[in-house]
């Protein structure tokens, strides 16, 4: 078990090195001029290209990147090119509101997608079966950011239940937090709600299937202690592996639903920091967010050989 | 049996999560407090002020600075030697009492107010300011300047204690605008150097307030200068909060979060303007937006082909139709209308009328019967790529094909300051001194910068805006010599002029002794204001 | 062959979600096609006075949008825009994926571990921020769009087919025809590439889905297809700005990529089932 965690772990070197690669490539090719951007339209020429110079933008490429990588295995992202702040503050600053919102957003998913999949798995081919899968397939479909908007319509523009904006602050308490949390998550939610619930339809009509499961209905067992019982804690085990990969996805939707909503997280902090050009704030950002991906993704995968030992772990992994 | 256990911790987990967000739900939302208060006469002295502002600064530091955002909140912490006027029709003294002008226009000298102390400091404790001060600060703006903002200064001299002499390295009758800037603002020697990189997040002045916290990215709070040289400041506290968001920034004030909403969008105008609490004030911005064609190569280097284009847009329809909910008003000279040097006379000169017959008999004595293709080059801000889609089809209907390129701020000024961009939206606020308009639009000494990108070149308008800028200080002389300048680069049709954008302000109606100003900086206490709040 | 084939097709006919799937697919492909023969606008004429009218109104079923240009009109040409991003840069990048996964899984080793980390680094970006920054470099435009997204489905074919050529390439007859001398590209593309088909089609299926909604995402941003062009993404953004006093802006350009998505969805769901009824959920 150790020596396949530290495996996996000397596993993410290269793959992060090549985001380090991916995203250095990709933040340089952009045209533009932080330098410009910064200054506005009153700066003179001489002004901009001293900043420049300043920021080390005319430096070599090659030595660019070596001094990225060299101050990234030093855990150090740089500082900020509109901010002049370290870049792991603003991080730090944004990372737990998108935490916050992925949080809310998955818990609203679960509570709503497991008991529909396992009632649609009970009652199978049932018109709540048909019916929900349905809405699932839909939710799939959905576009988050077309969401977000016809909820702020409803909810905060013609009920005016809801703000439409922002994340409010904990000096006016708690309630505000949630009130402004209530529609973005909701928005992020449907499409990890939709996969949950059929995930969890599938691997409950796999378990009640079972020989253990008929057993203990032959044996005269209530229904619902068999499902609550034998069945539901078996098939929470694939469950957990989509939640694991359904990480990357939330991060996806969570740039487009923090644009919507205005949410001072990850996600809008790092757009607006393409739209600045602020390079520094683009690669730390990016970096920060894929060290996290495979990191959960790892937590995932040993998650998952814990509760599943029979997995014979050595091919997992991508080997 | 050891699965069974890792199994029950999920869910027990999952029961937990289910059980929170119940919990959650049971809260309500933060009520808005819109109680109304016992109305008094005469101003109170107490209570603070919550300004919203659109962006959030970076640094507080006078050569530092390059947003207006940031500007709004230096007005209450530094002085500068001269100020404007409120209405921004004339320069008045501030930490200078008097001045004078040097007849070749290249000395300056001032007279320093003796009764001005420095904010308690960490280096400085309430230290009496001083003719070196002013030496240090200007210096240090001529050389630091991120925006090069004092450029023009060579050197300044301390002839006594409280007199400044400032040379300068030509002669620049709109100088006295430049010192207006809060970046050319006094600071102490002592704070500045002491703390270094991380003076503007602990900045120092003379101004109506002390600055007192920063938290980031959300406020910046400041506390009464109860030894403020003009008079004591009503105000205790003077909030700045940051609400990047327009919709966000009109439901705080909704709300009574903030006192002041600066940049108030024209659909959320309405919702302010029905709540009984809030005014609104406009004023018409120091500003103009237009659409400069390229003088130096392509189609539109023949006049003829740029009075088509100016006689194919209909430019009253599309002000009409991108404000839809006001905020602007259509412009006709380079000039923001709050200019001393604006002279409606001079709109007579403009293409007012849309007259598509007429732009085809133009293209067609051009030789672009057929028309042409060219590209309309924008930065990435709303309005001017609306305005791009609308020219695009009225252009279309001339037979010109417009191809819109919207790029982002670095490489739009790249693209027009190299003269490449066929047409451009460019918007232009400075000061209202003419020189900052015409000067940067038609001097050839501008031509490969921004403003005059288009390469407009005429040595005879060259000449007379040097005349405006080098032979004298007086006013009135300037200006007539400004008319001059716009009647010669208007016959030209260099230009389709846009329309000057509105400032909003919207106010709680407790705020007493505030008004909007033509360069939408927020100004709280000055010689002719002190703002105060009933409470 | 022929027989597995009827028997997939028997099976499809019978799923009726996955019928409806086809029919709006259908449906969308022949609106984009007789677009011109269906409205009387042209999608970027110009009504300044008529704008953000409301649906229903006079000779506008839909609206118009703020520049008073016909709702109707503009969406159904901008199903043009989804349908083209959809199937060209799903095409492109499940091709680049699909060789990618081939190599990878038939040769293993060195060339597998490195073509799979590029990948996983691929995969580490949040796609829409790998989409995002693209386009910055790329700038906007329909061929850059599609660059775009073919370049964001890259890794996921490639893990899918990687995947199944581990599996195809152990099974008997690939081992009886590279017994029988069979070079390694003919290996590759006549007895593991169609063995990979039916998992294949039914994620391509689900990509195109996935691109349109990634365009739209895009076009959301400002970052996709240029003005005054049509887009379902653009339009969404144009009306955000008029949510309050217009919202049927917003409605109906989301409504379209809703049904189109779902439509591709149904349809692959279905396609899948009818492939493979081992999984049928």
């Amino acid at each position: 078990m150790l020596k396949y965690i530290v495996k996996r772990i000397l596993g993410l070197i290269p793959v992060l090195l090549c985001v380090s690669v991916v995203v250095f490539i990709i933040t340089r090719v952009i045209p533009g001029d932080p330098a410009a951007v910064m200054l506005g339209p009153q700066a003179t020429n001489e002004a901009v290209e001293a900043l420049r110079q300043k920021l080390g933008l005319e430096d070599p490429l090659l030595v660019q990147y070596g001094r990225f990588l060299l101050q990234l295995i030093k855990g150090d992202l740089g500082i900020s090119i509109a901010y002049h702040q370290p870049v792991i503050n603003l991080i730090l600053n944004a990372f737990p509101n998108t935490v916050l919102l992925a949080f809310a957003a998955l818990l609203i998913a679960t509570i709503v997608a497991v008991p529909v999949g396992i009632i649609s798995a009970v009652k199978q081919y049932s018109f709540f079966d048909y019916f929900s899968m349905t809405l699932a397939l839909v939710g799939v479909s959905m576009p988050v950011y077309w969401l977000g908007l016809m909820l702020v319509l409803v909810f905060s523009i013609k009920l005016q239940l809801f703000p439409a904006i922002g994340m409010g602050s904990l000096e006016n308490g708690l309630g505000d937090i949630i009130s402004h949390l209530v529609l973005p998550s909701i928005a992020l939610s449907t499409i990890p709600m939709a996969n949950f619930a059929r995930i969890t339809r599938s691997s409950m009509l796999e378990v009640i299937r079972q020989d253990y499961i008929r057993t203990a209905r032959a044996k005269g067992l209530q229904e619902w202690i068999v499902i609550g019982k034998h069945a539901l804690k078996n098939s929470m085990v694939p469950l957990l592996t989509v939640m694991g990969m359904q990480i990357s996805m939330m991060l996806s939707g969570a740039v487009l639903t923090e644009t919507i909503f205005a949410w001072p997280g990850m996600g809008r902090l790092i757009v607006d920091a393409i739209e600045k050009r602020d390079f520094m704030m683009v690669q730390g950002g990016v970096m920060f967010l894929a060290f996290i991906f495979v990191m959960v993704n790892l937590i995932v995968d040993i998650l998952y050989v814990w509760v599943n030992p029979r997995i014979n772990y050595d091919n997992k992994g991508g080997k | 049996m050891k699965r069974k256990t890792k199994v029950t911790f999920l869910l027990i987990f999952t029961i937990i999560m289910t059980l929170l967000v119940v919990g959650c739900q049971g809260t309500n939302k933060p009520e808005n407090d819109n109680k109304e208060k016992p109305d008094t006469t005469g101003p109170q002295d107490g209570g603070q002020l919550v300004v919203g502002l659109s962006q959030v600064p970076k640094t507080l530091d006078p050569v530092k600075y390059t947003g207006t955002y940031e500007s709004n909140i230096m007005n209450s912490i530094y002085d500068t030697l001269v100020a404007w006027t409120d209405d921004q029709q004339k320069i008045v003294g501030s930490l200078a009492t008097d001045w004078k002008v040097s007849d070749n226009l290249l000395e300056y000298t001032f007279t320093l107010r003796d009764n001005v102390y420095f904010h308690d400091g960490k280096y400085v404790k309430g230290r009496k300011l001083t003719a070196e001060d002013v030496k240090y600060s200007l210096e240090r703006s001529a050389t630091q300047s991120a925006m090069g903002r004092l450029s023009d200064l060579k050197e300044a001299v301390v002839v006594d204690e409280e007199t400044v002499k400032l040379i300068l390295k030509q002669p620049n009758a709109a100088f006295l605008a430049r010192l207006t800037d809060p970046g050319n603002g006094i600071v102490p020697k002592e704070e500045v150097e002491g703390w270094g990189d991380e003076f503007g997040q602990h900045p120092v002045g003379t101004g109506p307030f002390v600055f007192d916290s920063w938290a980031k990215d959300d406020n910046v709070t400041l506390v009464r200068n109860e030894k403020y040289w003009v008079t004591k400041p009503h105000l205790e506290k003077l909030v700045f909060k940051f609400i990047p968001d327009q919709a966000m920034m009109s439901n705080a004030l909704l709300s009574g979060d903030i006192d002041i909403a600066t940049d108030v969008a024209g659909p959320d105008r309405q919702k302010l303007k029905a709540d009984k609490n809030i005014t609104i004030q406009t004023m018409p911005g120091m500003n103009v937006y237009f659409a400069a064609m390229n003088m130096q190569k392509g189609p539109t280097a023949d006049i003829r082909v740029r009075k088509a284009i100016a006689y194919a847009l209909d430019v009253d329809a599309a002000v009409k139709n991108i404000f839809q909910f006001g905020g602007a008003t259509r412009a006709y000279l380079p000039l923001p209308k709050k200019s001393w040097g604006y002279d409606p006379a001079l709109e007579e000169l403009a293409i007012k009328e849309r007259n598509v017959e007429k732009a085809k008999e133009l293209l067609k004595e051009a030789g672009y019967e057929n028309g042409f293709k060219t590209t309309i080059v924008t930065p990435n801000k709303p309005y001017r790529v609306k305005w791009a889609q609308i020219m695009q089809t009225q252009l279309a209907e001339v037979g010109i094909q417009a191809d819109i390129e919207k790029l982002e701020w670095g490489s739009y000024s790249d693209k027009v300051s190299k003269g490449e961009a066929p047409i451009y939206l460019l918007a232009w606020t400075w000061f209202p001194d003419p020189d900052f308009f015409l000067f940067q639009f038609f001097h050839k000494a501008q031509i490969g910068r921004l403003g005059n990108g288009q390469g407009f070149l005429d040595e005879e308008v060259s000449a007379l805006i040097d005349e405006a800028k080098a032979s004298t200080i007086d006013q009135d002389k300037r200006k007539a010599l400004y008319k001059q300048v716009m009647e010669k680069a208007m016959a030209q049709v260099p230009r389709v002029e846009g329309w000057h954008k509105e400032n909003i302000n919207g106010i709680r109606n407790r705020v007493q002794d505030y008004n909007i100003c033509p360069d939408d900086q927020v100004r709280i206490v000055t010689q002719e204001r002190n703002v105060w709040v009933k409470q | 062959m022929e027989h597995k084939k009827n028997k997939v097709l028997k099976r499809l006919k019978k799923n009726k979600l996955a019928m409806v799937g086809m029919v709006i697919v259908i449906i969308n492909v022949i609106l984009a096609i007789f677009a011109p023969l269906i409205t009387p606008y042209d999608p970027n004429e110009m009504h300044l006075e008529a704008s953000l009218l409301p649906p229903g109104s006079q000779g506008h079923p839909l609206g118009t949008d703020e520049f008073g240009r016909d709702l109707l009109t503009r969406i159904l040409y901008g199903s043009r825009v989804s349908l083209i991003v959809g199937v060209v840069s799903i095409g492109i990048g499940g091709t680049i994926g699909t060789l990618l996964g081939l190599i990878a899984g038939f040769y293993g080793g060195k060339i597998d571990s490195f073509i799979m980390r590029v990948m996983d680094g691929l995969f580490a970006f949040p796609y829409v921020l790998l989409a995002i920054a693209l386009m910055t470099a790329l700038g906007a435009g329909l061929h850059n769009i599609i660059i775009a997204v073919s370049i964001i489905n890259v890794p996921g074919f490639a893990r899918i087919v990687r995947g199944e050529t581990l599996v195809v390439k152990e099974q008997d007859y690939v081992e009886a025809a590279r017994a029988l001398g069979a070079k390694n590209k003919r290996l590759l593309f006549w007895h593991i590439l169609p063995n990979c088909m039916a998992p294949l089609i039914v994620y391509a299926t689900m990509g195109i889905a996935g691109a349109i909604l990634s365009e739209a995402a895009l076009s959301f941003l400002g970052l996709g297809i240029k003005p005054p062009d049509p887009s379902w993404g653009s339009i969404l953004k144009a009306g955000q700005e008029f949510l309050g006093v217009a919202p049927h802006i917003s409605t109906f350009s989301g409504l379209a990529i809703l049904f189109t998505v779902l439509g591709f969805n149904l349809f692959g769901d279905g396609l899948r089932d009818a492939l493979d009824p081992r999984l049928k959920q």
